[in-house]
């Protein structure tokens, strides 16, 4: 953000009260561009856009319930409506603050967000990808939500791909695979420590989609058309709304011949256990062991 | 213009028109200023548009003849204004508690551009219910910014509904510099638009709905908040405003 902000000196950035610590920085260097706005998201959203309205470029950060479930009416009214460029970035998504319950849950956001006209959406796996998404974002003025994961991906970070908007990675390629794992954001290693539990005769390519609006479909319909396999979404969200719904609608669009299609994320629930994220994982059944079952169910005994 | 739609909200309309002209000639329309740093009016409650897009028609932001099309298919005049059709229009309101806001974001942001432009925004006495309000409210104040106005549309329609509050005390315990106006007082209200504040500035302006037609004050909220007349009641209408 520093980078950012030293070249542009539009950038602002606003937090609802979490973050300033990390930020002192960017406070002292560009004063007046950082604000603590405190516990007042949906006027921290609206204040944003006032200054989007005198050509400054926002950032609105804070956790992901309190910034896109709650203030979501004026995401959608001051910036989707107005036409106006601002990028969100959330932390907390999905169960990542597990053991706080469910007012800290957010399986809706990506949902909710896709719905407004012209709206981008990224759940980017590692600091690379995210700060290609940050320098994308500033650079086109548009609407733009960044749900940041707790942990960052080292399979991902292994690879070293560079970001291009809308694209897909492949984070294992596999010739004639018999699943394909799709994913993003905070689930890409779950997928990779699936493997060891996956029979050896079975084939399984898993791929990465840090876009998740607009997507370069042309790119991923061509990739998952020649392979005619079972498709898996893995997500840490709602079945409805999120990565599911986004690959099933492009597989029907683009009459992609499947095996199956597999949704696997968080059904009609509230998440009502406590714990760490692994073990809210398991419950949702998106853990390695519980998505290694699946696969082998599916493809041993077809 | 709501005669034609048969659509609109010509009470509230009424009740701000004297603020928005008063306003409009007294000081966003001040050519002693230079274009970039012209003040700056927002309006929070957008149900009022009506009466916004009367007073930009008169300062030739639209032609008088767009105003026929108000709330038609293709008229750039909504039920609620439209930053991004109607020029002129600094915000799109309509819904309540986001206008408000919005204006403290741009209160800052010229203070961040050592802009020397003041930002005026009209708010209903109703949508000061919304929480969102309050926030703002707080956030300007701990911003310790001094190139704010609110001004209230006070016509009481909605305290029918809730408590009875008093806002200039409120507004004052927050920390506002805050008063009240006749808001049908040209005169009063244009002397008070010229000063040069250097405060968070709250005015209660306080207003009748339907003003200057009686039967609008008469009948009452209930039965005019959304009407539109008959073409005989236009007609009463008309010939009373020209009196």
């Amino acid at each position: 953000m520093n980078q950012l902000a030293e070249a542009d000196n539009r950038i602002c950035v606003m937090v609802g009260d979490i973050g300033a610590f990390g930020f002192r920085g960017f406070a002292e260097k560009f004063p007046g561009r950082f604000l603590n706005v405190g516990i007042r998201e949906q006027s921290m959203v609206s204040f944003a856009a006032g200054l989007a309205i005198q050509g400054f470029k926002p950032a609105v950060h804070t956790i992901t319930p309190f910034l896109i479930e709650r203030a979501f009416e004026q995401i959608k009214v001051d910036f989707g409506y107005q036409k106006l460029g601002g990028c969100f970035v959330s932390v907390g998504s999905g169960f990542d603050y597990a053991a706080l319950g469910c007012t800290h849950h957010s399986y809706s956001d990506i949902a909710m967000m896709r719905t407004i006209p012209g709206s981008h959406v990224f759940y980017p796996a590692s600091p690379v990808e995210l700060d290609a998404i940050l320098k994308y974002c500033f650079s086109h003025s548009i609407l733009s939500y960044i749900r940041i994961p707790a942990r960052n991906s080292q399979a991902m970070i292994a690879k070293n791909l560079s970001w291009s908007l809308g694209d897909f990675y492949p984070i294992r390629h596999q010739e004639n695979p018999d699943a394909i794992l799709i994913t993003s954001g905070g689930l890409v290693d779950t997928c990779v420590e699936a493997l060891p539990y996956i029979h050896s005769g079975v084939n399984v390519s898993i791929l990465h989609l840090p876009t998740l609006q607009p997507l370069n479909e042309t790119k991923i319909s061509q990739y998952l058309k020649s392979t005619h396999a079972h498709i898996f979404t893995i997500e840490d969200h709602s079945v409805r709304g999120g990565l599911a719904d986004i690959i099933r609608d492009l597989i029907l669009k683009n009459q992609i011949k499947t095996k199956s299609f597999q949704a696997c994320g968080v059904e009609s629930e509230f998440i009502r256990s406590y714990g760490n994220f692994q073990e809210l994982c398991a419950h949702v059944g998106i853990d390695p062991k519980s998505i290694a079952e699946k696969i082998n169910l599916l493809c041993i005994n077809p | 213009m709501v005669y034609e739609a048969k659509e609109g909200h010509i009470p509230s309309a009424y009740s701000i028109v004297d603020i928005i002209l008063s306003l409009y000639a007294a000081r966003i329309e001040n050519e002693t200023k230079k274009a970039s740093e012209k003040d700056i009016f927002a309006l929070s409650k957008g149900h009022a548009g009506a009466a916004l897009y009367a007073v930009l028609a008169y300062f030739k932001y639209l032609s008088k003849d767009e105003l026929w099309d108000y709330c038609k298919t293709n008229s750039i005049l909504g039920g609620h204004p439209d930053r991004c059709k109607v020029p002129g229009v600094v915000l799109s309101t309509g819904s309540l508690g986001h206008g408000i806001a919005s204006a403290v974001g741009i209160a800052y942001a010229n203070k961040l551009s050592k802009k020397d432009s003041r930002v005026f925004v009209l708010v209903g006495d109703g949508e000061m219910e919304e929480g969102s309000y309050w926030e703002a409210i707080m956030l300007a104040k701990d911003l310790e910014l001094d190139n704010l106005s609110v001004i209230c549309d006070y016509n009481r329609s909605q305290l029918k509904y809730s408590y009875h509050h008093n806002y200039v005390k409120a507004m004052s315990a927050h920390g506002w510099s805050a008063c009240s106006v006749n808001g049908h007082d040209f005169k009063a209200m244009s002397e008070l638009w010229k000063k040069q504040n250097h405060e968070l500035q709250f005015i209660l302006a306080e207003t009748t709905k339907g003003y200057g037609v009686e039967r609008m004050i008469a009948e009452g909220d209930n039965a005019w908040h959304r009407r539109t007349p008959t073409q005989l009641e236009y007609e009463e209408i008309l010939e009373e405003l020209s009196r």
